[in-house]
């Protein structure tokens, strides 16, 4: 446990200045733009214009942004009126969470998918067939189809800088600490201590999503305020995982993500009981028909 | 869970029609077998007939599964463990977890039975001589066995899609077995359709009454799937229909319902509802096999469509 690395990300200090954003494109030689062919002007326009209701441009994780820094804009109680009073922002950057129990792994065919040496969930790109099979298994919606390449991508949690005793390109870029890289258990005890400070301080909206740390607290702002909160442990864990000030829908985080593996034993059990019942139905009918024939045959003799 | 955080794996046209194909490949050998074991003699002709089927269909399967991949010259790495991959025990690529890897392994050992049927075939009906395939073809422990491949081959797509966090899809555990039934509804209607034109009224018989059965079983898991949906409290009945929406609602209503379920129920039951002469008989399969095409393509498009909108 001492040896798996991850990152905490502090959502309480994040300014959303996409520093992080920046920094993970910069190190991972990305693309500024979706590589998308020029030609698909609708898929152009999607991943390139406006997004017309936040002042993040960004719009989602994709192949091309391993990192996204999300704003989501509180202007009010209630979003459906011109109520003004109240108003905030939470910003949170997000990225592969690299479960403890990662979908993507499970169900990848091709052993692309791989746990490496400090917890994280890395591609080896050049046996990624692009199936895409993870994309749909990812319960967070991380790993995304590249279509110039034809493989998948995803936060590798900056492998390479790891494996020479460096920290992640993102948390490095932090100016607020809002992400801080560390071994998974000094930033549980890192988060513990964090959402205990703020809830001395009347912050009684932090909890942890990723880890069951035994916080809980009440929303104190927004939409949701007064509803009560408490630490979400998902899919076994989540080596980079978030302390928040509100739901986790919100953030746009699923409040029970689960490994897609949970369906397979049962899918399968009645798929096999659902042939097993075909199979019986078959024999019936030409056994039904055999003995109609008899029946007719009877009739005929007599 | 009708999950809106999940992003769709943008499969294309290929997969349906690949997974299409599959269907009726297995089907039309589960119901090989199921004349072999529970036919007599004069059934026969209709089963070797019918053995011609699965082999060529399935040469085309992994042709369309390949071309859909982002990398298609890599597809060995499904069986082949790559040098570079996580590390597994031996040479062969084979993941548990993973459904797609089950699939792959399935079809190809199952295209291994589906050519000794194709063998056996042109043995049986004085196309080529093969004396040695006697004691074999018709061997009760390799019809079973190859009966279990094409089970696995009919089904690992539905469980495939239950082992997802797409809304709908892996909402329940009966994926799996809807395409059971719908490639088993079409093996059979493609049974019809031989023993039909063939003239084997009496094998025809038996056929139309056992696609009768399949379409009030797949009838009863389709209700039970959509119950199993209805029963979730996070609304996912509610996802499934404003999936269907535009193209997608006909062709699933009209198409998977209509054709593949309706038209068998109420034509060729004991008591026909909908009295059909005997000629119709291959146009009823025809529609079912329609029908069939058409689930395959709701089932994939309407999940997408979902987590598109």
């Amino acid at each position: 446990m001492s040896d798996l690395r991850g990152m905490f990300v502090d959502t309480s200090i994040c300014t959303g200045c996409k520093a992080c954003q920046v920094a993970c494109k910069q190190w991972n030689e990305m693309a500024p733009g979706v590589p998308l062919p020029m030609e698909d002007e609708a898929a152009v326009r999607e991943h390139r214009a406006f997004t017309g209701n936040s002042y993040d441009n960004t719009g989602h994780l994709s192949a091309t942004n391993w990192r996204h820094v999300k704003f989501i804009e509180q202007i009010g109680p209630d979003p459906s009126t011109s109520d003004r009073s109240d108003p905030r922002w939470l910003m949170m950057s997000d990225s592969c969470k690299h479960c403890v129990q990662a979908g993507c792994l499970e169900v990848c065919p091709t052993g692309a998918l791989y746990r490496t040496s400090f917890g994280s969930v890395d591609i080896h790109q050049d046996v990624c067939i692009g199936c895409r099979y993870c994309v749909g298994a990812c319960p967070f919606g991380v790993i995304a189809f590249n279509q110039r390449t034809g493989r998948v991508n995803k936060c590798i949690l900056c492998q390479d800088r790891l494996e020479i005793g460096m920290g992640t390109a993102c948390a490095k870029a932090c100016p607020t600490s809002s992400l801080t890289f560390g071994t998974v258990s000094d930033l549980q005890a890192m988060a513990n201590d964090r959402v205990k400070a703020l809830h001395a301080r009347g912050q009684t909206d932090a909890y942890i999503y990723g880890w069951d740390l035994g916080n809980s607290g009440t929303i104190t702002a927004g939409p949701n305020k007064g509803t009560a909160v408490k630490d979400v442990e998902v899919v076994g864990g989540l080596n980079v995982f978030y302390l928040l000030l509100d739901k986790p829908e919100v953030y746009g985080l699923p409040a029970h993500a689960a490994l897609p593996q949970r369906n397979f034993v049962p899918s399968a059990g009645v798929a096999l009981i659902s042939a097993a019942v075909l199979g019986v139905t078959g024999l019936a009918a030409f056994r039904r028909n055999r003995i109609a024939e008899n029946a007719a045959a009877a009739e005929g003799g007599d | 869970m009708p999950d809106k955080y999940v992003l769709p794996p943008e499969w294309e046209w290929p997969i349906t029609i690949a997974l299409f194909i599959a269907g009726v490949a297995s089907g039309a050998y589960a119901t090989m077998g199921l004349i072999h074991f529970a036919g007599d003699k004069r059934d026969q002709p209709v089963a070797w007939r019918l053995a011609f089927i699965p082999l060529p269909l399935m040469l085309i399967v992994p042709l369309l599964l390949i071309v859909d991949l982002g990398q298609p010259g890599r597809f060995l790495n499904l069986l082949i463990t790559s040098p570079g991959a996580a590390e597994r025990p031996g040479p062969l690529m084979f993941n548990p977890n993973s459904p797609m890897n089950w699939g792959s392994w399935a079809m190809v050992i199952f295209g291994g039975f589906a050519a000794l049927a194709f063998a056996d075939a042109l043995h049986h009906t004085g196309r080529m001589r093969l004396d040695w395939l006697d004691g074999l073809s018709h061997n009760i422990v390799v019809l079973a066995i190859g009966e279990l491949f094409a089970l696995v081959v009919s089904g690992y797509s539905g469980v495939l899609v239950n082992v997802t966090n797409q809304g709908v899809w892996s909402d329940t555990w009966l994926m799996g077995a809807l395409f059971i039934c719908f490639s088993e509804l079409s093996g059979m209607a493609v049974a019809l359709l031989v023993s039909d034109r063939m003239g084997a009224v009496r094998t025809s018989a038996a056929l139309r009454t056992a696609l009768f059965y399949a379409a009030a079983v797949s009838t009863v898991v389709l209700v039970v799937f959509l119950v199993s949906l209805a029963t979730q409290q996070d609304g996912s009945l509610a996802a499934l229909i404003a999936s269907l929406h535009e193209f997608v609602g006909p062709v699933f209503w009209i198409g998977a319902v209509g054709l593949a379920l309706l038209v068998p129920l109420l034509a060729l039951g004991p008591r026909r509802l909908a009295p059909m002469p005997n000629a119709s008989l291959s146009l009823i399969a025809l529609l079912v096999l329609v029908g069939v095409l058409a689930f395959r393509y709701a089932v994939f498009f309407s999940a997408i469509s979902f987590v598109q909108s």
